[in-house]
């Protein structure tokens, strides 16, 4: 009976899946096909999945038809292009720079012995509990006091902040997964500590490092509050510049608005695709093995 | 190539230091000599072993390697070489690259280093794993492997931390004899580590038995045997182990009356350790199971008797549970014909000759004959 039971599960289990992932997908889909579809096709009642495809809305994305003289146009570059390097910058940068820090902290705290462990852990996640919104005020008053309103560093300077405790957090886990006599055996062998780091424990937490830099930036990749706070125009996010730019005086710009979306996740979700070994692996380290 | 001493070197644990480790270990290995450590989990021979590689601080005392003061010296000055228990192989490095490591952190020429792996490797029986990942390789290649990067560096002084702990036992048999030719092979200064008594017996130059982070005793192999000083020698070196039982002496017209249910008998000997007896003379009484014979032997010989209370077969050898009352010792009968002569409950008589019997010191467990 159980055998059977397991043998009818086994066949439906796909199926399962498949409408599952349609479930979840099905939205970023939407927004894929809008994103190609001309107006006339975005807002019509009946959803249409057949239409003839075009590129305006990307076009109109990075350039404006602007008027020169009557009857004549120029190509003008909107500053999109700039929100989006403004998104790539501060991410891999803050995300780097977050990895960089916590990775030597994680080793640290994993490797020698301190006092109060568990509560310095504790402390440093305790970043992570605050509510964003909590903080957001205070933040917005020391920024500005500080004139570091609407600057790069302003902003990779939060964002590493932001993404530090995740990477310690992970790191550890990682380091504490590998036996510390491998590293032993490197400073017998005739290196220094910090050689034996990163030529024996380093490059064996390769695997983690990927995983916590993927993570960390898919979280600063979304951050909307604190960018919608202290960015201008200038350090301008997306996710903000989405939210703020597109509503026209012809209510939104849907085929615009996709067309920023499209662009926007395809990077996280080839991120995901490519990574997702990494990161299975990432989130279960240190949990199942052994 | 260095002798090791240690002079009265202690290490403890904790916040405090509430959980000490070694307590003052005194030991001298002399340059070449192939010393094994003898003691069960907690004895502290790891610990020691870090000390010594400079893994861990010592609380108090010297460690010489050569006529070297080596406390302050990092790991990568004091130029001693470890095989970990757990082999600790870099994983990351094919095996080629695991054997070059401590050449390349002390800047040896490439040329120089392929030539040095490929002598390792033929040493080992190796070849054949080089441009592997060190997990692919068995148990016994990895331990050789380990073992190759100790050597390939040719340093001062070898620890190797229970290296075979981790084979089945048969490879642990071929290794042992590997070890001891790899010895005679580079005459290095060895220290190895065991709570095996059969590996350090038959594999060490010298013996130290180690309990609770002191030396019990230190010598050579047949003596820790023949004469061990202390009961936890006494019962650790051997197997099956000791049979011990209580018992008094007491003086009698210049000789030692021993006695105890199983047996009386009386000792003249030179060296009687009977002034340090407790007034009361209680004592306890110990003898191999492999110096009882069911055959009266030559010279004097003490008699005991007893039930069978159970044989177990070994094919080559049997182990008989002898009972007397609530006393239950161990007898090796070499061969099986015990086993097939021999049958529960029946009554026996057996003998061990007078010279091999120990008298040992209930309180201080000191053995005094």
């Amino acid at each position: 009976m159980n055998n059977k039971r397991g043998g009818t599960w086994k066949i439906i289990k796909p199926y399962v899946a498949i409408v599952a992932s349609f479930i979840y997908f099905f939205p970023v889909l939407w927004v894929f096909l809008t994103s190609f579809k001309p107006r006339v096709d975005i807002v019509t009642t009946t959803p249409r999945f057949v239409f003839s495809p075009t590129l305006d809305h990307f076009f109109r994305l990075f350039f404006r038809r602007v008027t020169v003289a009557p009857g004549e146009f120029a190509l003008e570059a909107t500053p999109f292009a700039r929100f989006f390097f403004n998104s790539i910058f501060l991410s891999l940068f803050s995300v780097a720079l977050a990895l960089a820090l916590g990775t030597f902290a994680a080793y640290a705290i994993s490797r020698f012995p301190m006092r109060n462990k568990g509560f310095l852990m504790f402390y440093i996640l305790s970043n992570r509990m605050l509510p964003p919104i909590a903080v957001v005020v205070p933040l917005y008053l020391m920024y500005r006091t500080l004139g570091m309103m609407n600057t790069y560093w302003g902003m990779t300077l939060l964002y590493t902040a932001f993404s530090i405790p995740l990477a310690i957090w992970m790191m550890k886990s990682f380091f504490d997964d590998i036996p510390y006599e491998i590293e032993e055996a490197a400073r017998v062998d005739g290196s220094s500590r910090f050689r034996a780091f990163y030529k024996t424990a380093l490059p064996q937490v390769w695997v983690g490092i990927a995983a916590t830099f993927i993570i960390s930036l898919i979280f600063v990749w979304n951050e909307f509050l604190f960018a919608l706070m202290l960015t201008g125009r200038e350090t301008r996010t997306v996710p903000v510049a989405l939210s703020t730019a597109l509503r026209g005086e012809r209510g939104v710009d849907w085929g615009l608005l996709a067309s920023v979306e499209a662009i926007y996740v395809v990077p996280a979700i080839i991120l995901a695709f490519v990574a997702q070994g990494f990161l299975l692996r990432g989130l279960t380290f240190g949990t199942v093995r052994k | 190539m260095a002798q090791l001493s240690l002079r009265d070197v202690s290490k403890s644990f904790g916040e405090h230091g509430e959980l000490p480790v070694l307590r003052g270990i005194d030991l001298e290995v002399k340059d070449g000599e192939f010393v094994c450590l003898l003691g069960p989990t907690g004895a502290g021979k790891t610990t020691l072993f870090r000390c010594i590689a400079g893994l861990e601080t010592v609380d108090e005392g010297e460690i010489w390697l050569g006529d070297q003061m080596v406390n302050e010296l990092t790991p990568a000055e004091r130029d001693v070489a470890i095989v970990f228990e757990s082999y600790a192989l870099y994983p990351t490095y094919t095996v080629y690259e695991n054997l070059a490591y401590p050449l390349r952190e002390r800047r040896v020429p490439n040329a120089e280093i392929k030539q040095r792996i490929e002598e390792v490797a033929e040493v080992l029986h190796i070849e054949h794993t080089l441009q592997r990942k060190p997990q692919t390789c068995s148990g016994g290649e990895m331990q050789r492997i380990a073992i190759g990067r100790a050597i390939i560096r040719r340093p001062k002084i070898f620890l190797f931390d229970e290296p075979l702990s981790q084979l089945d036992a048969k490879l642990r048999n071929e290794m042992r004899t590997e070890l001891k030719r790899i010895h005679r092979d580079l005459k290095q200064t060895l220290v190895y580590s065991t709570p095996d008594q059969l590996e350090a017996m038959s594999m060490g130059e010298r013996v130290a038995t180690m309990k609770d982070g002191r030396i019990m005793q230190y010598d050579t192999p047949q003596e820790v045997y023949l004469h061990p000083k202390n009961l936890f020698t006494a019962q650790y070196v051997g197997d099956p182990t000791m049979n011990v039982v209580k018992g008094t002496v007491s003086s009698s017209n210049g000789n030692v009356r021993v006695a105890c249910p199983l047996f009386t008998t009386e000792i003249t000997k030179k060296n009687t350790g009977t002034s340090r007896v407790s007034p009361s003379g209680e004592v306890l009484l110990g003898i191999r199971p492999e110096e009882l014979t069911l055959e009266k032997p030559a010279g004097e010989a003490v008699s005991l008797h007893a039930e069978v209370y159970a044989v177990e077969g070994y094919g080559d050898y049997s182990l008989v549970s002898l009972s007397n009352g609530d006393i239950i010792w161990k007898m090796v009968i070499v061969g099986d014909i015990g086993k097939a002569t021999l049958h529960s409950d029946e009554k026996v008589t057996v003998y061990f000759p007078k010279e091999r019997l120990h008298v040992i010191n209930p309180v201080t467990e000191e053995v005094l004959m």
